[in-house]
This record gives C-alpha cells, structure tokens and sequence, in this order.
C-alpha cells in the first residue's frame, strides 16, 4: 500500500465520512475504491420504509424532511438532526474504510503520581477488573467526587492491550478540559479532541475525546467508550448520546459509565451483573450539603409587579454581609429577563455572549452573584458559593436536575459546607426525591 | 411541536380557526419570531421590501441557502401567503436561479419559500450565468451585463406581474429583471423583495 493509501486508512478507519467531503485527492478515493477497500454507502437508508439517518441513526419520524430535489429530479428525503454536519439527504453518500483498519504499537505508560482516596483507589480496581473481564461496568460518583483520575488506570490497560479508546462527553468544554488532562498523564500517545470546530487531524488515534456529535462520524470504531457525564448537566444520558455510543463502539465493544445520576433502571441493570462501583463521598470527606425548603407564594406574580421577595432580600443580603458569592437559578430566561433590574448582579444565560466573563467575574470576586438559568458553565466550582433555586416546583427542575445544582455548593477542600435553599410555590415529588437521594447518600457512609 | 428555529417546544394554542382549517406542521415560537425586525421605511425606490438584513435574518438566510435546510422555508410562510394575497390577480413571477447552480443547492429557495406559502408562481426569466452577484464589489455589479433573459412562456403585455426575490442589496439583480419584462412589453410590473439589506 501507498503512502497515501496508508495516510486516508489511517484517517477512515472506524469513521464513516460523507463521498466528496474527504480532506484527500480524487485519484487516492479512486484507488482505494478499486482495490476495494473503501465502501459506499446510502446516507439515508429506508427501513421497512421509515427513512433512518446513517450517521445520526435519530428515530424521530419528524426529523426526516421530505423535498422536491432538483438534482435527482424526484423526492428525496433529509435529516435535520445532524445537519450542522453538513446536510445528508437519500441522494448522498457515506464512504466507509473496509479494509484492514489502522492500529498503532504504542506502550502507554501512565505519568501520574497523585494519591487516591480509600473509595478511588476500590473503584479504580473495580473499574480495571470490568476492564480485563470486558464488560460494561457503571460508576456512580456524586458530583466532585474525582473521578476523571478514577478512569486513568483502566485506560492504560486498555490501550496496552491495543484497543482503540473513546471517551465521550455531551458538552465541548468538558472535551476541551480533559484532553490536554489526558494528554498529560499519556505523553505516549496522542490524544484526539473532537469537538464541532476543531481541526481535523488525518492521523490516526488510539485515544479519542469526543463529543455526542463527534462520535456520530465513528461507525464500528471502539473497542472501549468511556461515557462522562457526572458534570455534564444539565444534559443526561440521553437518547442521543446513548444511539451514537452504541453505533461508534464495535460489535463486542464495551462501555463504561461515569454519572452522577443514574436512573433507577440503569442502575439495577449494572447491579445484576455486579459491574457497579458506588462513590458516595467527596475528595474531601465532608457531608454533601443538604437542601433546605423555604416557601415563597406567588413569586412569579411578586417578580411581575416589579417587587423583590422579602424572603430572597434577606437571603442576598445574608451571603453579602458574610462575603460570600451567590447563585440565584430562575426556571426561565424570561422571568430571569424581567426580575433583572431588581438585583445589583449581573444574568447570564445560554445565548449569552459575554457568559464566560460573567462567570469568571464572579470567580474573581469582582460580582457579589449571579441570576442564571439552569444552562451553566460547569468549571463553575467556585470555592464558598451559596445557591438559591427560585421556583423549584417548575418542571424544569427533575430531581436529577436539583441534585446536580446542589451538587454546585461545598466543593472546596477548606469550606466544604454551604447554603442550598430551594424556594418554592408547594414542594414538589421531584424536590423531595432529590432530597431524599442526598440524605441517603449522606447516611451510605456514616 | 417544535420551534423550527431553535427546536424548543410551543404549545399551540388552540383557536376556533385552528380547529377547523388544516391542521399546521411548522411552527415558529414567539421568540425566534421577534428577533426578526420589519423595514420602516423604505430604502429603495419602487421596490417594496419587508424585513432588515439582521442577524436573525442572516442566520435564516444562511441555514436556508448554504445549509440547505429547506423546511425553514416555513417560517415566513404566513407571511408571504398574506403579502401576495395583496396583489389580487396578479402573477407571481420570482427570479430564478441558473440549472447548474439549482442543481447543487437540490431546490431554489424563492421557490421553495413560495411553496411553503402555497403560492402559485410562473417563471417568465432565466439565468444566464452562474456568478453570484454577493462575490461581486458594487461597481462590478451595477455594470454587470444582461442577468436573465426572457423564456417561452407567454401572457398578455398587460398582466399585472409582481416580481420577487429574497434579499435587495444594490438593487441590480431586480433592475436587470425588471428591463427584460419591460422590453418584452410588460406595463405593469411591481417588485417585493423580501430582505432590505439598507436600513
């Protein structure tokens, strides 16, 4: 095989790319098609007639978008779901590599000498056990609990054993955060981050940090994908995530799962087969902070009128006068819009251009708090922070969801205690079931 | 349903007409629908147009034409159905996009956005060339020679033809459609343009 033969084997192995898009000459794609090692496939295929996306695999009926399409003179059919890919409609085509793939002979050798905690270093072994017996294994951790080091010992088995490695991730700042991590601790191999925007590398990789959409261009590709999603709040696993997991990972491939707040199904799957690890403690040992209910009628109404609630004044000027930063979460950006002009701190949300300063602002004590809605950065662990969740009753707070933002509160190693106080307009099965999961996590230990 | 724009959910509100016309597919919500900005006056001389060149209607724009998301065409749909409904009579004749470049696109938005409208259109122009008039500089543009030409279909001269087409920048894309309707005899002829890029 040619050197370019070679360079777009290293490229296509385990992707599926769409036809004409490929960063490699027409007379290389031409080759590699004659000697057949690359293969055509329909972008849009038709199961039983239901238009199904090659790459995205969404189920969704309403995604598929049907159109007159001028170059073929007929109907064809598009997917929505994944078009800021690029679009793929029934008249386009995916290449696949179906040659031998790419492999690598690196000996990975793991550069860390930090020191685990008892209930680490146990699911560190629990995790390389599942490993070497090739199954999947879930890992249950609450929030800021370390468990990025947890995974550093199974993937060097892993790699040593020459898999090819994934680790996915729904958001691109937690890709952009754990690559160079990894990359560090693996100065032997290189780590691909994958994001939307990224540069493409045409190398080939045995180690690959990828988000959700990412993992979409990856068919057949993995033998091992770790799934990190213990901070990706407030996106769970969902079905997305969970669609592209199983289509990117090879047949007997594994996956391993990192979350904070597993659903009760998931949970009782894994515990079967005793691939379950359990971290019910902090780095630092100390409690989680429980959330306390407080009562606040007719907020939105009060909001509305342009009054600021005596109950959330008082609390403000509580974390003010012992200097203590703050986070007010409001259940939407329009009522967080109109309440605005009644709090000294600056909003940020989602569609916010200047959200990073925002929240670096806060960070450097140069704002006493923020408002925010339930989009928020995750690097937002900031030492001594105080929340308040305005109208946890609104649908959009789960119990997963209140779990994670109390999960924001008491993370540091000197001040691991803080106020969580969830106001509301009646309590919630969902704010007593996340109560509830925070106390037993509590009692696990003691 | 979805918000076609930012696919969050709306819920419809149920209406008497909404119960008993043909149930809608393609919503919009509210707040994508406000980030849109109506002209206030108008920028250019016998062209009536509708909406600023924003960045919401950039961004439209931009996922209408180059990332081929043709169903967005629904968004204004309401919108051009009411406009043309204006011009009793009238024909509706957009401009046209030259074969080769329809054919990569795989639809032509003015087409497609008429469409989605449920209004008719007759096609009485065709491109002559595949240059695009936004790679142009200004100068370039206003001495381009003939656009478009005149195809075979036929109507009386005094059929009154609206002309339309999506975004009016100089002006020069609609000046040359306007003249080869003019020299072929049409008297009444009046142009909607759908996107001021002028404030």
């Amino acid at each position: 095989m040619n050197d370019e033969l070679a360079r777009l084997q290293q490229f296509l192995s385990g992707r599926i790319w769409p036809a004409g898009k490929l960063p490699f000459d027409e007379s290389v794609i031409a080759k590699a098609k004659e000697r057949q090692l690359i293969d055509d496939v329909q972008a849009i295929e038709f199961l039983k007639g239901k238009p199904s996306c090659r790459r995205c695999r969404c189920a969704s009926f309403d995604t598929y978008i049907r159109y007159y399409c001028a170059k073929c003179d007929k109907i064809c059919v598009y997917c929505r779901n994944c078009i800021q890919m690029g679009r793929l409609a029934s008249c386009d085509t995916l290449v696949r590599w179906i040659g031998a793939t790419a492999t690598t002979d690196v000996k990975p050798k793991l550069q860390w000498q930090g020191q685990f905690t008892a209930a680490q270093a146990r699911v560190s072994q629990e995790l390389i056990d599942s490993v070497r017996a090739k199954r999947s294994h879930l890992v249950h951790a609450v929030c800021g609990a370390g468990k990025t080091e947890i995974l550093f010992a199974a993937i060097e088995i892993a790699l040593s054993m020459n898999w090819r490695v994934c680790v996915a991730t729904p958001r691109t700042d937690v890709v952009l955060e754990l690559a160079p991590r990894f990359q560090q601790v693996f100065p032997d191999v290189t780590v691909q981050a994958l994001y939307g925007g990224a540069p493409l590398a045409t190398s080939y990789s045995p180690f690959i940090v990828a988000t959700t959409h990412q993992l979409f261009r990856f068919e057949d590709a993995f033998d091992i994908i770790f799934v990190d999603e213990a901070d990706a709040f407030p996106y769970t696993f969902d079905v997305a995530l969970q669609q592209a997991v199983v289509k990117a990972r090879k047949q007997d491939g594994v996956t391993m799962l990192v979350t904070a707040t597993p659903s009760i199904n998931m949970q009782a799957q894994f515990q079967k087969t005793g691939a379950y690890s359990f971290i019910p403690r902090r780095f630092h040992g100390a409690d989680l902070p429980v959330p306390r209910f407080a009562s606040l009628w007719f907020y939105d109404k009060q909001l509305q009128m342009n009054r600021l609630p005596k109950k959330i004044a008082r609390w403000i000027k509580n974390c003010e006068d012992k200097g203590q930063p703050y986070l007010l979460f409001f259940p939407t950006i329009a009522l967080m819009k109109q309440a605005a002009h009644l709090f000294s701190v600056p909003a940020v949300y989602a569609e916010d251009a200047e959200r990073k300063e925002k929240v670096l602002a806060l960070r450097n004590g140069e704002v006493a708090g923020l408002l925010t809605t339930t989009i928020l950065e995750r690097g937002i662990t900031i030492p001594r922070v105080q929340v308040a969740v305005i109208g946890a009753e609104s649908a959009i707070f789960t119990a997963s969801a209140l779990i994670q933002i109390s999960g924001r509160v008491g993370r540091a190693q000197h001040e691991p205690t803080g106020d969580i106080v969830f106001f509301h307009h009646g309590v919630t099965r969902e704010m007593d079931a996340a109560k509830r999961e925070i106390l037993r996590l509590n009692a696990e230990v003691n | 349903m979805r918000c076609l724009l930012c696919d969050r959910v709306v819920e419809k509100i149920e209406t008497w007409t909404g119960l008993f016309s043909r149930r809608q597919k393609w919503t919009t919500c509210a707040s994508c629908m406000a980030k849109f900005e109506r002209v206030s006056e108008q920028a250019y001389e016998g062209i009536r147009t509708i909406y600023v060149y924003n960045e919401a209607m950039r961004d439209w724009l931009h996922r209408l034409k180059f990332s081929q998301d043709a169903i967005i065409a629904h968004v204004f749909a309401d919108e051009i159905k009411k406009l043309c409904s204006h011009y009793k009579k009238a024909v509706i004749v957009p401009i046209p996009m030259h074969p080769a470049k329809k054919r990569a696109r795989t639809f032509a938005h003015m087409d497609v956005l008429l469409e989605a409208a449920g209004v008719r259109y007759t096609h009485l122009l065709e491109k002559t060339t595949t240059d695009t008039q936004s790679q142009k500089s200004r100068v370039e543009r206003e001495n381009s020679a003939t656009l478009f030409t005149r195809n075979a279909i036929q109507l009386r001269k005094d059929t009154h033809l609206v002309l339309v087409d999506d975004i009016v920048t100089t002006g020069t894309t609609i000046r040359h459609a306007h003249e080869v309707l003019k020299r072929d005899g049409f008297t009444h002829i009046e142009v909607l343009v759908f996107i001021s890029a002028r404030k």
